[in-house]
């Protein structure tokens, strides 16, 4: 009986992570060259689920199992998540036994559909609550932001990798246009007001960017722009049309959008390229990172882009399960 | 876009690899694909092809097979080539259980060569079969009564082959019949036993190769006379710069003094006699001019042409003209028995043996002593009046040694294109194009650097000044009235062009390799009796004097097909997707009833882009001239689709016709002078600031053809867009990135085509993944050659399928897992996508394209794509809302993992649903 009582419940560890994501369909798979799971127990685990409440995401979440339960079997396996009406979260589950000695599955995420990802709405001459900026952190998902505050997490070393402008106080969406820092000398195309500029979900990190204004608004308006990167640089601001980017071309943390009547922005003279701190080494980052990788293992602190593997969600959390 | 363009040497370099490549591959699926890859690099390489249709048909696919054999065959009619392609089209439709088709195929192959006794027997059953081989052996099932030209033969059969008794040769044709009637193959033509061969002289040698195309394994034997004495020779050494099913064997004989080589027939192989000629010199004294003129033909076969051409010279030259014949012993009784039809209006002389044309022709203006000559061609149809307007021509001054008239085939004399390839006219046509020529250049005529064979009118005197053609230089004839044209004017003699006489000629087609052999052979020996003569020649088309005469020819037929409802099209040379776009557009307009007009532009001129009228070219102050033409139509307006390599002023075109202007936008060459937005770092360039433009030329150079800086460029191409009455867009994204330059305009959205995307957002079975078009660096060459290494790098399961062609094929295929299918016909992209059974296909064109027809060809083929986020490929998958859109610069692994991911969500939506 003792015996049979202590076979009864197996310790296991547990990770679970949220995590965000845009309106879109979505292809969770094992990373190649994941290890088999035990045949016996199906160990290590994986499991795609909805999360107990939105947690203040508009979104639904429609999970498209292959196998019941949202398990994700053997080595080779793929789950479908689509997501309608907004962003959402949903819940990674990674289990393991416990001193197994295996490594941890390795997932990655792929966006498939090209749906249009949700637009940041058009201003209107009302108040609105409406952000004025959105944009889409790495482990975070979208966020919103206002012209003036910072955007992102100085000092988190998470990065950007993605953003869109909808101005409000009489800037049309064609006054207003930005693109985004690729690589060296490397721009995304330019995008308008409301569009979104970069990519969600792709753990590609955005290495600067670079804002002006247009058409009517560029007579009378004109736009600041600083910014702090993963490495530590910060710098900025620098004026309308300039790129915003750090020399050792790091992965961009946070910035910050002013748009400052002609007149105010000549009083303040541009202050640019200041580091927070000095950097030890500037490295160049070169875009070589792989499709978001959800890990079981380590912390998630990337100090620069290319240092794999990412992580998307929290701290992984022991827990136990017990099983009935 | 630029198309990439393959350097002549690496292509050669890349059919040379594949070809190697499949004689080393260590199956038949692999020398199968090589072969494939081969014979797209060199779709017209007869052995390729052979090889191809062969390996096809040994890995089974019998109807594969046929297909490539039929092309074979359409490729070359030689007995070479036509042998093995109807055998093993034959083969191939045997292998299909085609039996009647099989049969015809090979009674088709029997006309060239013998094959496989075995498979003959099985596709002709008992009816039976017959074949002929080179040396006079015949060939059959069974034993057939036999006829040579109707004459029974008694034959001795032994083993199912008879040898022919002598003087079979001497038979146009042997028939073979059986009690179930005529065998498969019958009648037999015994021209399938012909013997090629050319002689030349190089240096103290005398060389030359010799073959029987329809048994290139049989030895060929010639005699070779020289220094007085006789042998017989084999040629046996090997071919240099052998090509295609053209398998010769050489001969190398050292002698310096005349040399003679004939074939078991006893007559000279082409290029014989080789002799040594001597300088001639022309008489001191000019007698005086003659009055009359004779017509002399010289004919060597060639029946149906000679009655033709005797008929119109008879119709249309006053009964005083002596007409002559000079046959120079044709075979066979065919051409004797047609003169005779033409009695005694036409004097016929018959050579005893075979002169070549220079000895011929001169034993015809022998015969006319007295008068002066037109020395005319065979194959020549004349008009109405042609003779009395070449011969005012030819005395028009005292000093008019020659005078030769215009026609579709007369080399420098062409029209209307002077580079040949004019369609061979009839009668009617002729008529139609003399009066066209007379009415436009009446009695003109223009000094020309010598005259054209074809059709001659040589004046007595200068006959009598510098003597006959040469019979001992020039062989079976090229060349020798170009000698004959340059020792008068050495003497001080003109020929002239009777630019108001036109003569129909059918020549122009092709002789094989050995009247090819003999066309260079003799333009060597023209070229050491008279130095310098290639160079005026070159000189003269060069300078191209009759460009006017020709252009106002086009221009007087141009107008006579006026209608009204025109439009004017100006684009570039360049190719690729605008020409298609264009192409397209002028469809649309024909099929409404409209005439589109295309210009193009030329080295210094824009031109009418119309075969039918080769000389519509006009420089930037012959513009007027070019407006009053087009203005004969009503011309509605001008469609400015691409400026590059017009003058800058072009658009006054539509101010001088008094229309509107409308922009066709196919790319960004209106703001980016390399036209598509990649910049030094062979990336997406971002749309700098007109700094970074100008740093961008600066460094790269314009793909424009024109100097022009930034704010020019962009102050010419905003005011073009700002007048024209519209400006035209395939895509949304196109609009908008115009819009953005040139704020203000709003182009017009018109999609290129209307391809529908796949019935669903599906991926087929496998791992492979096409890639479809010509990729250059714009269209993501560099991207595809990182994930082909990631692909190896990681051993990913997946490989990608170029099909179409990339700027380094083999640098890719070496990379890792790519093939790349080669280039391809248009019409052929969607059966050849889905021949490579690929899941989905990949776009990793890096550049914001305008429409993209390959995303439209890999639809239309079934595959959904993937493509970056960028231009109208993003736009159009998203307006699909099925596809996969990458971030601009995710790095190679993250593109194969997404397309990896692609396929196994497919697979498991298959296993759901099944």
């Amino acid at each position: 009986m003792p015996q049979a009582a202590k076979q009864a419940v197996t310790e296991l560890s547990v990770t679970g992570r949220l995590m965000a994501l845009d309106a879109g369909a979505y292809c969770v798979f094992h990373a190649p060259g994941t290890a088999a799971a035990d045949a016996a127990s199906g160990l290590p685990g994986v499991r795609i689920s909805v999360p107990p409440a939105a947690n203040g995401y508009l979104g639904t979440v429609e999970l498209a199992g292959f196998t019941d339960g949202g398990w994700l079997a053997g080595s080779d396996d793929a789950a479908l998540i689509r997501i309608a009406g907004g962003p959402a979260q949903v819940l990674v589950t990674i289990y393991e036994m416990p001193g197994a000695g295996q490594k941890a599955p390795q997932l990655q995420v792929i966006r498939l559909s090209p749906d249009a990802p949700a637009p940041v709405p058009a201003p209107v001459p009302v108040v609105s609550a409406t952000p004025e900026i959105s944009a889409h952190i790495y482990g975070q998902g979208d966020v919103a932001g206002r012209i003036g505050a910072w955007v992102g997490d100085r000092g988190s070393k998470r990065w950007i990798e993605g953003f869109g402008l909808a101005p409000q106080n009489g800037i049309t969406p064609g006054d207003i246009e930005y693109q985004a820092v690729l690589g060296r000398d490397w721009m995304s195309p330019w995008s308008e007001g409301g569009q979104f500029c970069g990519s969600r979900g792709m753990s590609l990190p955005l290495l600067g960017l670079r804002v002006r204004l247009r058409g009517a608004a560029a007579n009378t308006l004109t736009v600041q722009v600083q910014g702090t990167f993963v490495d530590g640089t910060a710098t900025g601001p620098v004026g309308d049309g300039e790129l915003l980017q750090s020399p050792s071309l790091a992965a961009l943390e946070a910035f910050r959008i002013e748009i400052l009547p002609r007149a105010a922005a000549r009083a303040a003279a541009p202050v640019k390229a200041t580091a927070r701190k000095p950097v030890a080494k500037a490295q160049t980052t070169e875009r070589k990172l792989k499709t978001k990788t959800v890990a079981s293992a380590a912390a998630p602190t990337p100090t620069k882009p290319d240092a794999a593997p990412k992580k998307i969600v929290p701290k992984r959390t022991p827990a136990t399960t017990r099983r009935r | 876009m630029t198309v990439p363009q393959t350097a002549e040497g690496a292509w050669r370099a890349e059919v040379s690899a594949s070809w190697q490549a499949a004689q080393n591959a260590p199956d038949l699926p692999a020398r199968r694909q090589w072969l494939a890859r081969a014979h797209r690099l060199a779709p017209r390489d007869a052995l390729i092809l052979a090889a191809l249709a062969g390996a096809t048909l040994e890995a089974g696919d019998a109807a594969g097979a046929a297909l490539l054999f039929q092309r074979l065959a359409a490729l070359d009619p030689g007995p070479a080539t036509a042998g093995p392609a109807w055998s093993g089209l034959a083969a191939s439709r045997h292998a299909l259980g085609q039996a009647s088709l099989a049969r015809a195929a090979l009674a088709r192959a029997l006309q060239t060569s013998v094959p496989d006794p075995a498979l003959a027997n099985a596709i002709a059953g008992p009816g039976g079969w017959c074949g002929l081989l080179v040396d006079g052996t015949l060939v059959a099932a069974g034993r057939p009564a036999v006829t040579l030209d109707g004459a029974p033969a008694a034959l001795r059969w032994r083993n199912g082959r008879a040898i022919l008794p002598p003087g079979w040769r001497d038979a146009t044709q042997i028939a073979c019949t059986g009690p179930a009637g005529a065998y498969v193959g019958s009648p037999l033509p015994t021209t399938l036993t012909r013997l090629e061969a050319f002689a030349e002289r190089t240096g103290a040698a005398v060389t030359g190769w010799a073959w029987y195309p329809a048994d290139p394994a049989y030895a060929a034997r010639l005699t070779v006379e020289a220094g007085g004495t006789g042998r017989t020779i084999t040629p046996a050494l090997p071919m240099e710069g052998q090509t295609g099913l053209f398998r010769p064997r050489a001969f190398r004989i050292v002698d310096a003094g005349p040399v003679s080589i004939r074939s078991p027939d006893g007559r000279h192989v082409i290029g014989s006699p080789v002799l040594t000629p001597a300088p001639m010199r022309a008489n001191r004294r000019r007698p005086a001019p003659v009055a009359s003129v004779a017509v002399v033909i010289p004919a060597f076969g060639g029946v149906a042409h000679l009655t033709a051409c005797l008929h119109s010279v008879l119709a249309t030259v006053p009964a005083s003209v002596p007409v002559h014949v000079v046959d120079d012993a044709s075979p066979g009784p065919a051409l004797a028995e047609a003169l005779a039809m033409f009695g005694s209006r036409v004097t016929i002389m018959r050579l005893p043996r075979n002169l070549g044309f220079p000895g011929a022709a001169n034993a015809g203006i022998r015969a006319a002593a007295g008068h002066d000559v037109v020395l005319l061609n065979s194959d020549t149809l004349v008009p109405p009046g042609w003779l009395d307007r070449l011969r005012q021509a030819a005395h028009a001054t005292s000093d008019i040694a020659s005078a030769t008239p215009l026609s579709n085939d007369a080399t420098i004399l062409s029209v209307p294109s002077v580079t040949g390839g004019n369609p061979v006219p009839d009668l009617a046509q002729t008529l139609a194009w003399d009066r066209l020529v007379h009415a436009c250049n009446g009695a003109a005529t223009a000094d020309i650097p010598t005259g054209v064979g074809f059709c001659q009118y040589l004046r007595r005197d200068a006959l009598a000044q510098v003597g006959l053609l040469r019979e001992d230089a020039f062989a079976q004839g090229y060349g020798e009235e170009n000698d004959w044209c340059w020792r008068a004017r050495r003497a001080g003699w003109r020929h002239v062009a009777a630019l108001g006489v036109f003569v129909g000629h059918v020549g122009g087609q092709s002789f094989g390799p050995a009247r090819d052999a003999l066309l260079r052979r003799n333009l060597a020996v023209l070229n050491a009796l008279h130095p310098g003569y290639d160079a005026a020649i070159a000189d003269w088309v060069q300078a191209d004097p009759l460009r006017p005469v020709r252009r106002r020819m086009d221009e007087r037929r141009w107008t006579e097909g006026r209608r009204v409802g025109a439009v004017v099209l100006i684009t570039h040379s360049g190719g690729g997707g605008v020409d298609r776009a264009v192409a397209a557009r002028c469809d649309g307009l024909r099929a409404s009833g409209h005439r589109a007009i295309v210009l193009r532009p030329g080295a210094g001129h824009v031109r009418i882009d119309d075969p039918l009228y080769p000389n519509l070219r006009y420089a930037p102050a012959e513009r007027p001239a070019l407006a009053a033409l087009l203005a004969t139509d009503t011309v509605q307006h001008v469609e400015l689709h691409h400026r590059r390599g017009h003058d800058p002023a072009i658009l006054d075109l539509a101010t001088l016709l008094r229309v509107p202007v409308e922009i066709v936008v196919h790319d960004y060459a209106a703001f980016c002078q390399r036209i598509a937005l990649v910049g030094p770092t062979r990336r997406y360039c971002g749309e700098p600031e007109l700094a970074g433009c100008a740093a961008c030329v600066a460094a790269q150079g314009t793909l424009l053809e024109e100097t022009i800086t930034m704010p020019a460029l962009l102050q010419r191409s905003g005011r073009d867009l700002v007048e024209a009455r519209r400006v035209i867009a395939p895509s949304a994204d196109t609009a908008r990135r115009i819009a953005r330059h040139f704020p203000g305009i709003t182009p017009v959205v018109q999609p290129w085509d209307a391809t529908p995307p796949p019935a669903a957002n599906t991926v087929s079975p496998g791992t492979r993944v096409a890639i479809v078009g010509a990729i250059g660096t714009e269209k993501g060459y560099d991207v595809l050659l990182a994930c082909v290494a990631d692909a190896a790098a990681r051993r990913l399961a997946i490989e990608f399928v170029v099909v179409g062609t990339t700027i380094d094929d083999a640098a890719l295929m070496a990379a890792g897992p790519a093939w790349v299918t080669g280039r391809y016909a248009e019409a052929d992209g969607v059966a050849l996508i889905m021949e490579q059974g690929a899941a989905i296909a990949f776009l990793p064109s890096i550049w914001p394209e305008t429409w993209c027809y390959a995303l439209s060809t890999a639809w239309a083929a079934g595959l959904n794509v993937a493509a970056f986020d960028l231009g109208a490929p993003a736009e159009r998958i998203r307006q699909a809302g099925q596809g996969w859109l990458l971030p601009l610069g995710l790095p190679a692994p993250a593109i194969n993992d997404a397309l990896l991911a692609a396929g196994r969500v497919a697979r498991h939506r298959t296993g759901n649903r099944n």
